[in-house]
């Protein structure tokens, strides 16, 4: 206890430095900026905006790109209430009672439910990621290669199975993934693989392209495709305070959805945009009267708004204890502690102190900053959604361009997110999600590395798997998942829950 | 009737996404025949890419057979006009930065990306585009000071 008091106090010391909170602020801005216009997700924020932190330090740079994370993150909210778009997938849930409320004169109340909510699960989620880390750091520690297999095959089986879209299309969607990862030099042999004799893709398809192109152009041109275009109608913010009835309302959904938030975070496939759903319907399922959802229910803004952001800071834990991403959003994280020189995995807590615990506690800075900067400046960030959609997309493109171009100074990339772009525009029309695409494709350098190293102690023998207990469990209660899900009866209640969101 | 709002077998998702995996497993495992499997103790730079490309080949079958009776349909319509300015726009800032820097490339960009909307105006891609440009040089170049060639050499 005193040690964590310790390592807090050291964090905040890290946090608080003048040019730190200067680009944690900077980070929560550009965040909320990016991620109030509509159609712009946390992935492509941060893809977009990864280049101007290259110039910092590691530590100031992991500070402001988690500063965007949740800034994009909440900014998703404000357009929801407002013109019921959704800024960002999580945000979904929230469109549906937050803009019903709006409609009936109350978004200024939603507004300020959403903001306090997503503060107090922010504080709540960062202090449990100050709790868990340590110990899962230490269990990590002890994972050997083929424990590590486990856990990898476990994240990416869970990522596909809480998530939406058909099964096995999205578990192919992972294989191609983990294929895509493998292109370039192995490591192991020299051998280069899959480059068609590009040189340019002897250092692997870059992360970044791929992300921009799948999450960036693809969807600047599905958002085209539906017409985006048409100004949009923004409600009237009156007053910002929630009256007494409505915090009354609010308080326990408040504290429900940072529960769910906070544990599906966690979890492989987890983070914001399944506990947003999660939260949801458990307030539907144990209202008295769950016909008030859609109408403007309190707890149907107060619940998935605490839970997407309680969600989005827990998903912080395994990226920061192990190594290992569990949603795209953290994926993108990690390429970029990557560019940063900075070697995920359960050593950056004891190598470097400074990192691990001044981002930690920056997301406690961070959280009270997004509601200084939310709610008095809301009006500013309602002057941004009225941007009109046909120059906001032309703008999006150019700094794609630039972004993809600075992250290894080559035009080789800008042509590769063209090709992910379209390749992401015609996915979507099959109906394959791009986002298992993602998850696999950073994990599957270490995925064949793990495996690699596991056959090497074995001797050749895949028995390794089975007979490691840590390994073996995950493996099993991998396998467990793809069967229950398989299950008619789990099955329809997946397709529902996601309906209902 | 219900047969008739059931999409054809050509406008169904998993045909489609089935065919897709099985030619991108099958193209895999053609690429990827010349590198070593190595063995299983110590495994070569084909090892891992086969046992993909065996399991794209499985999961596109899987789908392609499933496709007879699960009757989700793709979607059909494709934005030509969007696509093509989008991508095209994407390719030609590539282009044009090779060969002359930063400014003329975002002008470029945005010029070709602003016929995507039928209604968007060539004043819109001028204004745009050059507000754009002198925003990105202060802000990358000045600003950040990343490298950047700006305007022809």
């Amino acid at each position: 206890m005193t040690d964590l008091l310790q390592n807090l106090a050291f964090g905040f010391g890290v946090a608080l430095s003048p040019e730190n909170l200067l680009f944690c602020l900077i980070g929560v801005l550009l965040g909320t900026l990016v991620g109030v216009l509509p159609g712009l997700g946390p992935v492509a924020t941060i893809a977009m905006l990864l280049p101007i932190t290259f110039t910092l330090p590691p530590v100031a740079a992991l500070i402001m790109l988690a500063g965007l994370y949740y800034g994009a993150q909440y900014g998703g909210s404000t357009t929801a209430i407002l013109v019921n778009i959704p800024g960002e997938s999580s945000s979904v849930v929230t469109c549906i009672d937050g803009h019903m409320m709006a409609r009936k004169g109350r978004a200024g109340s939603a507004l300020a439910i959403a903001a306090l909510g997503s503060l107090f699960a922010g504080c709540v989620a960062t202090a449990v990621v100050a709790v868990f880390a340590v110990p899962l750091v230490r269990v990590a520690g002890s994972f050997q290669s083929p424990d590590y297999f486990g856990l990898l095959v476990f994240g990416m089986v869970a990522a596909v199975v809480l998530a939406q879209g058909s099964i096995v299309r999205s578990v192919a969607m992972v294989v191609l993934g983990l294929f895509l990862g493998l292109v370039g030099t192995d490591i192991a042999s020299g051998q280069t693989r899959f480059t068609l004799g590009i040189s340019a893709l002897a250092d692997g398809i870059g992360f970044v392209p791929v992300a921009m192109g799948l999450f960036g152009i693809a969807e600047v041109i599905s958002s085209l495709e539906r017409r985006a275009l048409a100004p949009h109608h923004i409600e009237k913010i009156t007053r910002l305070w929630p009256t007494r009835e409505e915090a009354r309302q609010a308080w326990p959904a408040v504290l429900r959805g940072t529960s769910i938030g906070s544990i599906l975070g966690v979890l492989p496939g987890g983070g914001a945009l399944i506990s947003a759903f999660a939260a949801y319907v458990v307030e539907k399922k144990i209202a008295k009267d769950p016909s008030r959802f859609g109408q403007g229910a309190v707890e149907g803004v107060a619940a998935p708004e605490s839970a997407n952001n309680a969600g989005a800071q827990t998903s912080f834990i395994p990226v920061l204890a192990m190594g290992i991403p569990p949603n795209p959003v953290m994926a993108l994280m990690l390429g970029a502690m990557t560019i940063h020189g900075i070697v995920p995995g359960p050593k950056v807590m004891t190598e470097r102190p400074d990192l691990f615990w001044g981002m930690i506690a920056s997301m406690w800075i961070g959280n009270l900053m997004l509601i200084i900067i939310n709610l008095p400046l809301i009006g500013i960030w309602v002057k941004f959604l009225q941007i009109p959609y046909r120059w906001l997309y032309c703008i999006i493109i150019v700094f794609c361009c630039i972004g993809v171009y600075t992250v290894n100074n080559t035009t080789t990339d800008v042509i590769l997110m063209a090709v992910f772009g379209l390749f992401g525009y015609l996915l979507t029309k099959i109906r394959c999600e791009p986002a298992p695409l993602i998850l696999g494709f950073i994990l599957g350098p270490m995925l064949e590395e793990n495996f690699r190293r596991a056959l090497i102690i074995s001797r050749g023998s895949w028995w390794v798997f089975i007979e490691r207990p840590i390994c073996a469990g995950f493996l099993a209660v991998s396998c467990l998942f793809l069967v229950a899900v398989l299950l008619p009866g789990i099955r329809k209640g997946r397709e529902v829950a996601f309906k209902e969101g | 009737m219900a047969d008739e709002r059931q999409p054809r077998l050509v406008e169904r998702a998993d045909l489609w996404s089935g065919l897709l995996f099985v030619a991108l497993g099958a193209l895999v495992l053609w690429i990827g025949a010349d590198y070593p499997q190595g063995v299983p103790r110590r495994i070569g730079p084909g090892y891992v890419p086969r046992l993909l490309g065996v399991l794209m080949l499985g999961l596109g079958s899987f789908l392609a057979v499933r496709s007879l009776w699960a009757h989700e349909p793709i979607d059909t319509t494709i934005a030509w006009r969007p696509a093509a300015c989008v991508l095209g726009s994407v390719v030609a800032f590539a282009l044009v930065f090779e060969a002359s820097g930063l400014v003329p490339a975002i002008l470029v960009t945005v010029a070709i990306a602003n016929y995507a909307v039928p209604d968007n105006r060539w004043t819109t891609a001028v204004g745009l585009g050059t507000v754009l440009a002198l925003f990105a040089w202060a802000l990358f170049v000045k600003g950040l000071r990343l490298p950047l060639p700006v305007w022809f050499k």
